[in-house]
């Protein structure tokens, strides 16, 4: 039986020639560009997942780099209001040192034949770090004024256009009193 | 024939195609790491400025450290009179305190210096008269116990008793708002 099935299969034509040859190249460009694109994007991949990841990094950093920076200035800025408002209340301080040590020193530096008439101590409004002082003295002399300045500088005052009129058993003496920040 | 030559063609696609998705592959690289380097280059810029503002910091701590301090020693000081009232009751107590013999006594609210920071305060003018010793350490306890207080003026004479003194003062008490 299988025979005779032999025997009926007729022999036929080439109807099918070969592929030229730079059609046959085109296969094996096709493998070569499989294998090429496969190991390219690969690695293009790597890069770009590698550039990805350092790209967070660096990002998380320029974040991080930014609060702290806006903290600090924050804190700067603070810094400064604090400043000026410690300079506000140093401006006030300065003029306003107590006085009532000085009158006690000059009511001290008095001697035996010396009274004090009038005592007056008036600070300049416009700089009031800087005390106007008017002081009348009856009986003493130069010596008397002396003893009292030096008891005024005693306590770390300077006094400045000095002024001194004498009268009749009595000596008015005008000056500035400024501190001297020694 | 023609199904080879049509196979072939769909091969040369195909590597087209592979070309085309590779590029592709290859300009998002590019893209990322171009992205990658300029987030680099904005971040050193960023630490950069923070060092610099870091140092701006200490310096300017170590410049005012003083004056800080001094504001958080006097600050309480100041605190304590935020309206004119309480100025006034403040100086009324102290007169009562040191039972002082007082003559008159004036309370009026002025504005010192519009662009400083104490721009008002409460100006008491008092007239006193008393024992030589007592006004002057009455005096030295209102410096002291308000010490944010200014004695604008003092006018001292000679009493009408033997050990008393006639004393003018006008006193300046900041009043502070926070």
């Amino acid at each position: 039986m299988e025979n005779i099935i032999h025997d009926l299969k007729t022999e036929r034509p080439n109807i099918s020639g070969g592929l030229p040859v730079f059609y046959k190249i085109i296969p094996i460009a096709f493998y070569l560009a499989v294998v090429l694109s496969c190991v390219l994007c690969l690695f293009f991949f790597m890069n770009f997942r590698h550039q990805t990841a350092s790209k967070e990094v660096w990002q998380g950093r320029l974040n991080a780099a930014n609060t702290e920076k806006a903290s600090l200035i924050g804190k700067q800025t603070e810094m400064v209001g604090t400043a000026q408002k410690a300079d506000g209340l140093a401006k006030w301080l300065e003029g306003s040192r107590p006085i009532q040590p000085v009158t006690v020193a000059i009511g001290r530096s008095m001697t035996k034949n010396s009274t004090i008439a009038e005592l007056t101590l008036d600070r300049n409004p416009e700089l009031p770090a800087h005390t106007n002082m008017q002081l009348k003295i009856n009986g003493g002399g130069s010596e008397q004024i002396e003893t009292t300045l030096d008891s005024i500088t005693a306590l770390n005052f300077q006094t400045y256009s000095a002024n001194q009129t004498r009268g009749q058993n009595a000596i008015d003496f005008e000056a500035t009193l400024i501190w001297n920040d020694k | 024939m023609k199904n080879h030559k049509m196979a072939c063609v769909l091969l040369v696609l195909l590597v087209g195609a592979m070309f085309f998705g590779t590029q592709k592959m290859r300009n998002r690289a590019v893209v990322a790491r171009e992205a990658a380097e300029s987030t680099k280059s904005s971040a050193e810029l960023a630490e950069q400025d923070r060092r610099l503002a870091e140092i701006k910091l200490k310096s300017l701590e170590a410049k005012t450290a003083d004056l800080r301090q001094s504001y958080e020693v006097w600050l309480p000081h100041f605190l304590a009179v935020q309206n004119p009232e309480a100025a006034e009751q403040r100086i009324s107590e102290l007169v009562r305190a040191g039972d002082i013999f007082l003559l008159s006594q004036k309370y009026e609210e002025r504005k010192i210096d519009p662009d400083s920071m104490i721009s008002r305060a409460l100006v008491a003018t008092l007239v006193v008269e008393d024992d030589y010793v007592k006004t002057m350490n009455w005096l030295g306890k209102v410096e002291d116990l308000i010490p944010s207080c200014r004695v604008a003026k003092c006018r001292m004479i000679r009493g009408d008793r033997g050990d008393n003194i006639h004393v003018e003062l006008t006193i300046q008490v900041p009043v502070f708002e926070s």
